[in-house]
């Protein structure tokens, strides 16, 4: 009976052993020493290219009971913003105290000022506690979170609320924005894809 | 004694000679100002009457309308409307023809509409007499048109009345922008050319193989419409091919035969090939004319001496609900029709007699019946709900189908069928650039200051237009817009603009993208 309560103590101790975590897992250190970045480091990691604010984006709005897709483009270039949407072309330039628009009428543009103040969409703002991580590509916002949208769809005038929130990452920044956005009694499925980081150079129309 | 005699008989022969006829003298409209009113609805006039008709010995309780406009003064025309179906005629009720209206003139606005000629109700619905569309010639009309007039239309709005003659089938060749290349008079149908400059048009109805050698220009009808005797007096058609070979006339086609044909520019794919009557006294360059029935007012005059010389049972000594047209001596046009078969509610009717002196009454110096009875239909486009309203009381119950109308509409009409040079040496006009849809919907280009009449293309479909700054009322869609300047008789037309590709977004759509826009602009 001894060695059987012996044998089974043994194989407890081996099992508990295998489960343990190692040291490296605990404590972030790798075989160089160095320390593994933490999840929230990785999250905020990839919104660091907005700082630069220089990438393309696709905007998609789907409406779920026709299917229908409409789809406008956006470029940023630091201060200035670009709007596209067919033929219809707009410039937004932040750079001065006076904020810009330069409107596309014909072979000209047609410049006026607009009330500037903090510019930026939805994603700027967006914070590691908001999320629960869904895979290393993916996270979903906490369900109680998308009240923090609030102030963004305060913005406009007629959309009644924004749920089911997902990011999705690649190796370096967000890619994708996904949510369903509420006008009046239709939901519309709002696809924000984001491209050509570092890459768009805009120049402002003379 | 002697000098007595004649002196009574002078006297006589002169009292007669002055006095109008009595009838005339007799003719009294009492109007109920009750229900009588005068108004204006998108600048028609249009009077509603109810009242009493004395006329001679007879008393009648009487309800009609009335609109008028002046083509000649105003932006409105009087076109000719239908729904003839190609190879064929066919009858629609005006609600019907004031739709087909609106695909051929997408630019006019139509306010307003009446029933037109006498038809062939029982079978094809071909109308009576001539039918001219927009400068086709559908149907030239009768040979023999006694007590039948046609009323026509100039582009300027001038009234053109009487009956035309007709100078022969002529070939037409239009453009792809509807300008004329080329008018050739047909020599002979169904009849080989006699000599090199002589042309001759087979039809389907022609049996026989048409012989090898001769030049043959083979055209795919869209259209062909035949008379009561089965004669196609109108032909349409694009070019299939061109050959010398030995021919028969397969059905929907018609060839063009003779030397002319050799030219293998002359006729074009994009040309449109036109056959059809030349029309002569005054009718040469009718836009729109559809055949009336009796005048019932000339040079002022009501034509009571012509309605006295037809027989006991023509259906002029009858009362029925009638319609007719009428020319006043500042250009106005006026349409009247007159309630009938309806005694009950006081709706008698009226005789031709009675309604030449209602016209007169209303101001004609020419005045013409329409089709009446069942037939006799006037709409008008109510300001408050856009709708066709018929003002008048269907005799039948409800609205009837007829084979053509005329239509009051606003606005300019496009010029086509301008004579050019062939070959074509006009220089040809810049495109128009600078296309852009503000932010209140209102479309703008930079064209031709000096020649501004425009097509604008929206999705494939044309349209004319005299402006460059116009609001765009679309539904929600991608839309490709282009415009080109149209030409003349001294500049050929531009090439169409660069596409300019306008989003209309849905109301929810737009409700989102102005929040991301409101966030770029910084808000």
């Amino acid at each position: 009976m001894k060695k059987i309560m012996l044998i089974m103590l043994l194989v407890f101790a081996l099992f508990l052993a295998a489960c343990a975590p190692t040291v490296d897992d605990n404590d972030g250190d790798d075989d160089n020493g160095e320390l593994e970045p933490t999840a929230q480091e990785i999250f905020e990691e990839k919104f660091e290219f907005l700082v630069d604010n220089n990438y393309e984006l696709e905007i998609k709005i789907r409406d779920h009971q026709t299917l229908k897709d409409t789809i406008v483009m956006m470029y940023f270039d630091g201060n200035v913003v670009q709007y596209v949407d067919a033929d219809y072309i707009a410039y937004y330039d932040h750079s001065g105290s006076q904020s810009k628009m330069y409107l596309k009428q014909g072979e000209n543009y047609a410049v006026s000022n607009v009330s500037s103040g903090p510019a930026g969409l939805l994603y700027y703002g967006f914070e590691f506690a908001q999320f629960t991580k869904n895979n290393d590509t993916s996270y979903i916002m906490i369900a109680e979170q998308h009240t923090t949208l609030d102030s963004f769809i305060a913005l406009g005038d007629g959309v009644s609320s924004i749920d089911s929130l997902q990011i999705r990452v690649n190796e370096t920044h967000l890619t994708e924005v996904i949510f369903n956005v509420v006008v009046g009694e239709t939901t519309y499925l709002i696809t924000m894809k984001i491209s050509n980081v570092g890459q768009v150079e805009l120049v402002l129309p003379v | 004694m002697k000098k007595i005699l004649i002196s009574a008989f002078l006297w006589m022969l002169l009292v007669l000679t002055l006095t109008p006829s009595s009838y005339a003298n007799d003719f009294r409209f009492d109007i109920d100002q009750n229900y009588s009113s005068r108004r204006y609805v998108d600048g028609v006039e249009f009077i509603r009457r109810r009242g009493t008709l004395t006329y001679g010995e007879e008393i009648t309780s009487q309800y009609y309308n009335y609109i008028a406009v002046n083509p000649t003064t105003t932006d409105f025309n009087i076109l000719a409307s239908d729904n003839y179906t190609p190879f064929a005629w066919g009858m629609t009720n005006m609600l019907g023809q004031i739709d087909v209206a609106k695909q051929r003139f997408p630019h006019l606005d139509i306010v307003a509409a009446v029933n037109g000629d006498f038809y062939d109700i029982n079978n094809t619905g071909r109308a009576s007499h001539t039918h001219i569309v927009d400068f086709e010639v559908k149907h030239k009309g009768l040979n023999n048109p006694s007590g039948r007039s046609v009323v026509g239309f100039k582009e300027d709005g001038g009234f053109v009345f009487g009956n035309p003659t007709f100078l022969g089938q002529h070939l037409n060749i239009l453009n792809e922008f509807n300008e004329l290349k080329m008018r050739m008079k047909i020599d002979r149908i169904n009849q080989l050319p006699q000599n090199d400059l002589e042309i001759a048009i087979f039809h389907e109805t022609f049996i026989s193989e048409i012989p090898e050698g001769y030049d043959k220009a083979i055209i795919r009808a869209t259209d062909l419409k035949s008379d009561a005797n089965g004669n196609i007096n109108y032909s349409k058609g694009r070019i299939d091919t061109r050959t010398t070979d030995a021919h028969m006339v397969a059905e929907r086609t018609f060839v063009l035969v003779g030397k002319a044909f050799q030219d293998e520019n002359l006729i074009i794919e994009k040309d449109t090939v036109l056959v059809q009557e030349l029309l002569g006294n005054g009718f040469e360059n009718v836009r729109h004319a559809i055949g009336a029935g009796e005048s019932l007012v000339l040079n002022g005059t009501v034509q009571h001496a012509r309605f006295r010389s037809l027989p006991s049972g023509n259906m002029a000594h009858f009362r029925h609900p009638r319609t007719a047209i009428g020319q006043k001596s500042d250009g106005t046009i006026f349409f009247l029709v007159v309630d009938g078969r309806d005694a009950i509610n006081g709706k008698f009717g009226v005789k031709y007699s009675e309604l030449g002196e209602l016209m007169k009454l209303h101001g004609a110096v020419n005045a013409f019946n329409l089709d009446g009875g069942g037939s006799s239909t006037m709409l008008l486009r109510s300001e408050e709900t856009g709708e066709y309203d018929a003002i008048n009381t269907f005799s039948d119950g409800n609205i009837r189908s007829v084979s053509n109308g005329l239509l009051i509409a606003r606005g300019t009409l496009e010029p086509i069928f301008i004579e050019i040079p062939y070959p074509d040496t006009r220089t040809q006009f810049d495109a128009p650039t600078g296309l852009f849809m503000d932010g209140e919907g209102v479309f703008h280009f930079t064209g031709n200051s000096e020649h501004m009449e425009y097509t604008l293309k929206v999705n494939g479909r044309q349209m004319f237009i005299t402006r460059e700054t116009l609001p765009l009322l679309l539904a929600p869609g991608q839309y490709e817009i282009q415009v080109r300047v149209k030409g003349n008789s001294s500049f050929a037309s531009s090439a169409f603009s660069d596409t300019y590709v306008y989003n209309v977004h849905p109301n929810d759509v737009r409700v989102i993208l102005d929040l991301i826009r409101n966030v770029a602009k910084g808000n």
